[in-house]
């Protein structure tokens, strides 16, 4: 993973009035309640890398992965980056959401084409079942350096990685993440050892152009596409016969997040790698957009 | 209203129960003793515009009592009389005839001098009189003339009427209640024989003639919270210069007035929203087809807000609290230093005027009153609100402020917010 890159979208405003129809009475006197918040309502965002041993800020803005801390096979083998991210969000107003996705169809280092230019990027099996066939569509998650066409029939040479991210209350360096499960186990966050916290979610990074079904179910920004890519949104009235006055800050989609800052490891399943080999991805966004 | 709630106090001189402010003659109702009529209150040597004060006499002994069954809010006034000479007690603007200082009750020509009394026995009744000075002069009538004491009303308090027209003395007409000095006086004739003998009186008013066909006069101001001006339109605004997350007041308020003899009818003054759908019970707007509500609350008070008295600051922030022992939500005064005062109480819809967090709060009526008895009823305001009994509130001008959830920016909200008052 290469690059971070942050960006703001103009906003868009949508108002929508409502009224109703006087009750009988023997007197009555209404008035009619008015606040124009229109412009008001506060929205910050930040993303900020840093390293998980020591905690210490990331420069070059790169989630790194230690080639010396996986073993090549081909089994499952999900593994903890070096690097995380602090993410903190103040929004108060309505229909703002912060999205993460990748566009890697822009890329120019991570696109592997065939002989005659077609850009392939993952293995799949046809309907029959019986042999791998490339397709021609965009990968989630860490793309592998512009390869060279590859024949059918030749074993699922993987293309790509899949990276699942967090989102946790607590700095947590000693994270896991079981990718059957889809569960992250994180401690308390306080260095006692005997508090774990565990949270259930399927969160990856996703390619707005992935053709895989089961990351485009029309949520995702900006066309509709691309699973599990909304980070961060408001949390959402709470109605008034709730008689509650207290609201979420922030929908994190996370049970274990509750306040305005999260953190966000990520992890790859390094399965199936070629030796020699560069993964990575330099069309990773995060952009806050009203809706 | 504040009542310091000792048992007994003793008071020899005289005391002063002001009006708040000026124009209270003239009203359908003019509180002369009372805890719930427009702007009377209890304070020592204090004048206002048509300040009414009492002066016991001649060995009259007067007691602000707490204790004993009180008929009307949480005060009555006990006399003990003298048992070695006649005395007397004269409730007024001046204890003498001086007409410079007489007021104009001519408004209340026929119609009706109403006050509460209770008897410890009937015996001693037949020297008591009720009076009144006028015009320099004084008249006064047998109390056995205006209400009968028999077993079955002795000890128990008595609804009294006496008509101020000539149908009760010749003295009362239209010129001489021009010139009123005394608006209720207690006298006995003789030295009472039984020394435990008393005699207790509360909620003493003037009703002017016709009001017990008559609705009474109720009326709803909107004013400006900045300097209590009053306001043109129909709207209340929360700014949204100083939008922030939380509680916020409006800019506006609510004054209320009913002016009505509330001894002839059954009323309730209500606030609630009308949006049509008790989720929305405060202002509203819709953004991509989801509801998002800025939940109301409101808050009554006989005093503008904020003020500051002997039992501390009473502000207009509001937060919440839960009470964990029932497990429901409430809104307190953030900026009292009592952790328990929590006059706010949550707007309710409409579409449905039930289900409050607390069940044992009404959190759509303001005040009201049940006909045929002397209950009334208000808001529940909590430990040191002035309006903490459960006595009548009529006749009197309540001050309704408003506050909302403010926590979603980016939209603008709207809502029907309705006051009315119902009445049979």
């Amino acid at each position: 993973m290469r690059k971070i890159r942050s960006l703001v979208v103009a906003f868009v405003a949508m108002l929508v009035l409502g009224g109703s129809v006087f009750a009988s009475s023997i007197s009555t006197t209404t008035y009619i309640g008015v606040a124009d918040f229109t412009n008001a309502g506060t929205v910050t965002f930040s993303f900020v890398l840093k390293n998980v041993s020591g905690n210490g800020n990331v420069a070059d803005k790169t989630i790194r992965w230690s080639t010396a801390a996986f073993n090549i096979g081909s089994n499952d083998n999900w593994v903890r980056a070096d690097q995380y991210a602090v993410v903190t969000a103040k929004i108060e107003k309505a229909g703002v959401n912060v999205y993460m996705y990748q566009t890697n169809l822009n890329s120019t280092n991570y696109k592997p084409k065939n002989s005659s230019g077609t850009v392939l990027y993952r293995g799949n099996y046809v309907s029959s079942g019986t042999a791998w066939v490339w397709v021609s569509s965009a990968a989630s998650g860490l793309v592998r350096q512009n390869i060279k066409y590859e024949s059918a029939n030749s074993g699922d040479y993987r293309c790509y990685i899949p990276i699942a991210y967090s989102l946790v209350a607590k700095s947590s360096p000693t994270i896991t993440f079981d990718g059957t499960d889809r569960i992250w186990t994180r401690t308390d966050g306080t260095g006692a050892a005997a508090s774990t916290i565990a949270v259930r979610t399927d969160r990856f990074l996703c390619d707005v152009a992935d053709s895989s079904a089961a990351k485009t179910d029309g949520k995702g920004y900006p066309n509709g596409k691309g699973h599990y890519t909304k980070i961060a949104s408001f949390g959402g009235p709470v109605f008034g016969s709730d008689y509650k006055a207290n609201q979420e800050p922030i929908d994190w989609g996370s049970a274990d997040v509750q306040d305005n800052t999260a953190y966000m490891y990520f992890f790859g399943n390094f399965k199936n790698i070629m030796g020699k080999d560069v993964y990575g991805t330099d069309q990773l966004h995060v952009v806050q957009v009203t809706e | 209203m504040y009542i310091n709630k000792s048992l007994l106090i003793l008071l020899f001189l005289f005391f002063v129960i002001c009006s708040a402010y000026a124009g209270n003659i003239g009203r359908n109702v003019y509180g002369v003793y009372s805890e719930s009529l427009t702007g009377v209150n209890f304070d020592t040597h204090t004048y206002c515009d048509d300040s009414v004060r009492m002066w016991p006499d001649n060995g009259m002994v007067i007691s602000s009592m707490t204790t004993g069954g009180v008929e009307e809010g949480l005060v009555y006034v006990r006399c003990k009389f003298s048992t070695s000479a006649a005395c007397w007690l004269t409730l007024g603007f001046v204890n003498s005839s001086n007409e410079s200082q007489a007021k104009d009750m001519s408004a209340y020509h026929n119609g009706t001098l109403k006050f509460l009394v209770r008897v410890s026995s009937g015996a001693e009744c037949a020297s008591i009189y009720i009076g009144l000075t006028l015009n320099g002069n004084t008249f006064f009538k047998p109390l056995n003339d205006l209400v009968g004491f028999s077993s079955n009303t002795i000890n128990k308090w008595q609804e009294v009427s006496m008509a101020l027209s000539s149908t009760t003395s010749s003295t009362i007409n239209y010129d001489n209640l021009g010139k009123t000095s005394s608006l209720f006086s207690i006298s006995s004739t003789r030295a009472i024989n039984d020394s435990s003998f008393s005699l207790d009186f509360d909620y003493i008013r003037w009703v002017k003639p016709n009001t017990t066909t008559d609705p009474g006069d109720f009326s709803v101001k909107l004013k400006n919270l900045s300097n209590n001006s009053d306001v043109s339109t129909s709207s209340i605004t929360w700014s949204s210069t100083t939008f922030q997350q939380g509680w916020r007041v409006a800019e506006q308020f609510l004054e209320i007035d009913y002016d009505v003899d509330s001894s002839t009818r059954n009323w309730n003054v209500k606030l609630y929203t009308n949006n049509g759908n008790k989720l929305r019970n405060g202002l509203y707007a819709i953004n991509n087809g989801k509801d998002y509500v800025m939940t109301m609350c409101w808050r009554a008070s006989e005093k503008a807000l904020p003020y500051t008295d002997y039992n501390g600051a009473h502000t207009l922030y509001i937060a919440q609290g839960h009470n964990s022992t029932d497990d429901y939500d409430y809104l307190y005064d953030s900026g009292s230093s009592s952790t328990v005062f929590a006059p706010w109480l949550y707007m309710q819809d409409l579409s449905t005027l039930e289900g409050a967090p607390d069940k044992d709060k009404d959190y759509s009526t303001v005040m009201g009153h049940k006909k045929g008895g002397n209950s009334g009823y208000h808001a529940y305001s909590g430990k040191y609100d002035d309006v903490s009994y459960n006595g009548y509130y009529s006749g009197s001008k309540v001050n309704l402020y408003l506050g909302a959830n403010c926590d979603v920016g980016g939209l603008k909200y709207e809502g029907n917010i309705v006051v009315a008052l119902e009445y049979e």
